[in-house]
Parts: structure tokens; C-alpha cells; sequence
């Protein structure tokens, strides 16, 4: 998918594990991980708030548009 | 009443489909001389359907078998609660495949035997033919959605 999840650089920036940001937003660690590895298909605005607030960053920081290669 | 899971009615069907199973495999293996005892008993003398009869209920048995077991399958899964997966899809998928075979097997012996029994099995098993090819494409669109759902952190 061109749209990348940047959910790892954000959290290794601010040297958040994927437990501790997963105890914080409360959303299972199985659920962050899938989202971390690209591997989910979408992202709720609610959860996109809580990672955006506890990582305290902007939702472009986590979501990157890169045009696909043909 | 519990739908799914233990202790419910869909637990009390499996136990019922689980005898029918084995009392179709007796039926089965003893058919050769139950249909003879059943033909003498309504007509009293030696048929000369006989062959006939057995090698179409032969033909159109083992794929009734074969449906129960994959309902046996299926009830195994709405046990644990976890009806919505690929391999309900094709338990489905076989039993809709035999059903047309039955059907199928009885439009041929329809020309043999003229008989209104064999007109509604042929019904039934036409219907049940198309409804399972149907109700696995759905389970298979359940499953998309489900899949789709889980995705969604």
C-alpha cells in the first residue's frame, strides 16, 4: 500500500516500547504490532488521537504518503 | 436457549447428526440385504428392480455420507464458537457438490422408476444443491468481512 505507517520511528523518537504505548492508549499489544508492521488495513480517528497525544506528535508524523513503483 | 457453544442446540444437533452418521454407515454396508428384505415384504416375491434400486441407493449414499460428515465438521466448529472460517466455506462447498450429485443421480432415475417420491427428493435436493452453493458464498463474504473488521485497529 503507498500510504506507510511510521508508527516505529515516532515511538523510538520519543523511546516508547510497543507495551508501554499499548498500556498508555489502550489498545492490545497484538493490535499495535499489526499497525506498527503495516499490516492493518485502516486506523480509527479515536485511535489516531490517543497515539497522536501520547507521542505527542501530528498525525503526518505516523501516516506518509510514498507513490507506489511500477 | 444457547445457540452455539456447549451445552447449546446447536450441540444437541451434532450428537444427532453424529448417530445418523453411524446409522447410516450401518444402513450402508447391511443395504443389500434390507432392500431384499424390504422388497419381499411389500411384494412378496423376488423384484426385478432389485439391482437397480440397490446401485442407485448405493450411488446416492455415499454422498449423503459424505453431507452429514461435513455437518459433523461444521457443528465441530460452532463448538468452540468459531463458525466464521475458510474451512466452513468448503465443508459447504462438498455437501452443495453432493447434493447435485444426488440430485443429479435421481433425474436420471426418475426415467427408470416413475415415482412422486422421487420427484420431491430430486426437489430437495436441488434446492439444497444451490442454497448451500449459496450459503458458502456468503461465509466466504463474512469472512472478508471479518477479516476486513479485524484490520481496522
Amino acid at each position: 500500500m503507498p500510504i506507510i505507517v511510521n508508527l516505529d520511528v515516532e515511538m523510538a523518537k520519543k523511546k516508547m516500547s510497543l507495551s508501554e504505548l499499548s498500556d498508555k492508549i489502550g489498545i492490545t499489544m497484538a493490535n499495535l504490532s499489526i499497525l506498527k508492521t503495516g499490516k492493518g488495513k485502516a486506523i480509527r480517528f479515536s485511535t489516531l488521537e490517543s497515539i497522536c497525544k501520547e507521542l505527542n506528535c501530528m498525525p503526518g508524523d505516523i501516516l506518509e504518503y510514498r507513490e507506489k513503483l511500477n | 436457549m444457547k445457540i452455539t457453544g456447549k451445552g447449546s442446540i446447536s450441540n444437541f444437533v451434532e450428537i444427532l447428526l453424529k448417530i445418523a452418521f453411524v446409522v447410516g454407515i450401518i444402513v450402508f454396508i447391511l443395504l443389500p440385504w434390507i432392500l431384499g428384505q424390504y422388497l419381499e415384504h411389500i411384494t412378496n416375491q423376488s423384484n426385478e428392480f432389485y439391482w437397480a434400486i440397490l446401485i442407485i441407493l448405493y450411488i446416492t449414499g455415499l454422498p449423503m455420507l459424505i453431507i452429514v460428515y461435513q455437518f459433523i465438521k461444521m457443528f465441530n466448529t460452532l463448538k468452540k464458537a468459531t463458525p466464521f472460517i475458510m474451512e466452513n466455506v468448503t465443508y459447504l462447498r462438498r455437501a452443495s457438490i453432493c447434493s447435485g450429485i444426488i440430485s443429479l443421480v435421481y433425474l436420471v432415475g426418475v426415467f427408470v422408476f416413475q415415482s412422486v417420491f422421487i420427484l420431491v427428493i430430486i426437489g430437495i435436493f436441488l434446492v439444497a444443491w444451490l442454497g448451500l452453493y449459496i450459503l458458502s458464498e456468503l461465509f466466504k463474504q463474512a469472512i472478508d468481512f471479518k477479516e476486513e473488521n479485524e484490520l481496522v485497529i
